[in-house]
């Protein structure tokens, strides 16, 4: 019996229609917009981890629309007029509303296993790299929408009118809205509260790069907020008296209190590094060549560029031995990017912008080539304007071509741009009318100024010595 | 001013006003309390929805088609309450901006004001009192999407948080806002 109505609801609620425009949403804001998602390591289709965070991250927009819907189909036995009809059948409201919500929960289920399905066929392809750390994250995911579209449901039974789901839904992205917002204002060592209560969102931090996790511990406490959520939702749905209606606050306040002890106060321990992602895999075969784990897939032909980066760089005195991808955790790791003499680093963000553009172009290779030789194999300081001049001239001295931009990398400066003109090509001709050893010397006082980010990289070029 | 009275009423315009209010309200705490520097136009475009939702949900009477055997012109009357809804969602971070001093341009609140208000008179027209509010609601999760607007399609499409100096902006806004005044007023509220 009870199956049958199940199947009658699945098709007559408003159950498809809630996962449809949620499905449809979600999918038509990854693949349409350019936002962060398809940007940096931890894109929604490169990393499993990227995948579902970015999936969270979407709730911020999709949550109180499922919301509001879910306010709607509340609102729907009252304007029908059922109510009375309902209230005289034997079978009580619980259990009518248990049906109603296991057909939502079931769909919303479908709807985000699909979204995840389509990422999950994009990022099998596109790494190698796999840990369930995700689980939790997807999970908790479901969990908060089919919590939000319950606390919909039972909002729209509380007040019937027409006015209601659009001021739920509104009411809700507001909420979603502030939280994000009190997010984003979270800065190291500020009060433990304000990231707390941020994690109380459905919405999640995107992934920004391949190197976070969610902490087990923010999925628990949400786990249990959300569940308090479905519970408060769903009393108020069935409930018929107004004591039980008042009552149903308690799950929902429960809830939120347990989260609030549980969630951890700072952003580093609810998002924690993602050590095995970064842990580093060698090719020992010639030079030494590592990537981290999470790009393992890459290492082979990584190997054969840094190879020959690392030929190229033997000209100097003190050549690089070994070419080593560094975890991009963030930008303000970038100051303190290691800078051996031995070793080039790499950022994995350089690393992925070139695999990301590289195919369809001819000089996706060549790019990553001229990458790693910028700066005379040393990582940006990021300091000064005049270093990225330096940095191509040293990166086409290396290569022994023809003067040409970096276009992936410093897509601002085309051959037309007037940092181009006035200080790329005189510098590269002032360094190529030199004796070679000069040259050769000039390079070698960048790439010291490059392994320890002092001094003018583009005066060393250019005059041979730092003016004081 | 009986018939304005019973208008208001069948429209649920106190549960409109409630809303403005609201939001106006919210804006207002929310820049006390973070700042100006951190409650922008998206911040705006999210408070002015909450009371132009609640208001598309009453640009339908409560029967279409009754009212419509009325013996007097709706056109300039429903053309004169979406007017009076733009005015409404203007007047609440006007207001804020003169009370809190914040960083919002007064053609930018005046243009999103004007462009929801359309939308949501669209949104009567195409989608009725239960799901008008989908479209001026749709609109503002659009605009804040975290994007980079740089080319001109995507202006249009984040036309609600585009600083006042965008035409593209301006132009959609303008486009809604006649498009809604023009389609509300001529063929009124889809029945239910």
């Amino acid at each position: 019996m009870s199956a049958r109505i199940l199947r009658i609801e699945l098709r007559r609620s408003t159950a498809p229609w809630i996962c449809l425009a949620f499905a449809v949403l979600t999918l038509a804001l990854l693949y349409l917009l350019p936002g962060p998602w398809a940007k940096g390591t931890g894109a929604w289709d490169q990393q499993w981890q990227g995948l579902v965070q970015w999936q969270r991250f979407m709730l911020t927009f999709t949550w109180p629309v499922v919301v509001g819907l879910g306010a709607w189909q509340g609102t729907r036995q009252h304007r029908s007029r059922m109510d009375e009809v309902l209230s005289s059948t034997p079978r009580s409201p619980w259990q009518r509303s248990a049906t109603l919500a296991a057909a939502v929960a079931i769909g919303l289920t479908v709807a985000c296993t699909a979204i995840f399905a389509v990422g999950a066929a994009q990022v099998a392809s596109a790494t190698s790299y796999f840990s369930l750390s995700w689980l939790a994250v997807f999970a908790v995911g479901v969990l908060a929408l089919v919590a939000g579209s319950l606390l919909g449901m039972g909002l729209g039974h509380l007040l019937p009118y027409m006015v209601t789901p659009p001021l739920v839904a509104v009411g809700g992205y507001a909420l979603v809205m502030m939280l994000l917002n009190i997010g984003i204002s979270v800065e190291a060592g500020s009060d433990p509260w304000r990231m707390k209560v941020a994690l109380l969102s459905p919405a999640l931090d995107g992934a920004e790069s391949a190197y976070r996790l969610v902490a087990h511990q923010v999925s628990l406490a949400q786990a249990l907020w959300f569940l308090g959520i479905a519970a408060t939702g769903f009393v108020l749905l069935a409930a018929r008296g107004s004591w039980t209606r008042i009552a149903s606050a308690v799950p929902g306040l429960l809830g939120g209190v347990l989260a609030m002890v549980l969630l951890p106060g700072q952003a580093s321990a609810a998002y924690p590094h993602d050590t095995r992602a970064a842990a580093l895999v060698c090719d020992e075969d010639g030079p030494r060549v590592c990537v981290t784990r999470a790009h393992e897939h890459l290492l082979d032909d990584f190997a054969g560029t840094a190879g020959q980066a690392l030929a190229k760089l033997a000209v100097l005195p003190e050549a690089p031995t070994s070419v080593e991808e560094v975890p991009a955790f963030g930008n303000e790791e970038r100051a303190s990017l290691p800078r051996t003499a031995d070793t080039v680093s790499v950022s994995s963000d350089i690393l992925m912008r070139f695999e990301q553009s590289g195919e369809g172009e001819s000089d996706g290779g060549d790019g990553l080539l001229m990458a790693l030789l910028a700066g005379a194999g040393t990582p940006a300081c990021g300091v000064e304007e005049t270093e990225i001049p330096a940095r191509i001239v040293t990166a086409n001295w290396l290569l022994g071509a023809e003067l040409q931009p970096m276009p992936i990398l410093y897509p601002w400066i085309s051959e037309d741009s007037s940092a181009y003109q006035e200080m790329v090509r005189p510098a590269w001709e002032t360094l190529r009318s030199l004796p070679r050893e000069e040259q050769v010397r000039r390079v070698a006082a960048v790439r010291e100024a490059g392994l320890t980010c002092e001094g003018d990289q583009l005066d060393l070029l250019t005059q041979g010595v730092n003016p004081q | 001013m009986r018939w304005l009275t019973l208008y208001t009423r069948s429209r649920q315009l106190p549960i409109a006003l409630l809303g403005f209010l609201a939001g106006a309200v919210l804006l207002w705490g929310l820049t006390l309390w973070w700042g100006a520097d951190q409650t922008g136009s998206r911040l705006m475009s999210v408070t002015m929805v909450l009371g132009v939702a609640a208001a598309s949900a009453g640009l339908c009477g409560f029967d279409a088609a009754c009212e419509r055997t009325a013996s007097f012109t709706w056109p300039p009357r429903r053309a004169a309450h979406l007017v009076a809804l733009a005015a409404m969602a203007a007047a609440g971070p006007l207001a804020v901006d003169v009370l809190a001093d914040s960083h919002l341009q007064t053609e930018a609140i005046v243009r999103d004001a004007a462009g929801l208000a359309g939308l949501a008179g669209v949104g009567a027209v195409l989608a009725g009192g239960s799901f008008g509010w989908c479209f001026p609601f749709g609109a503002t999760l659009l605009a804040n999407v975290p994007i980079e607007a740089d080319s001109d399609a995507l202006r249009v499409l984040t036309w609600l948080v585009q600083p006042a100096d965008s035409a593209a902006a301006m132009t959609t806004a303008l486009v809604f806002a006649a498009v809604g005044v023009i389609g509300y007023a001529a063929w009124g509220p889809r029945p239910a």
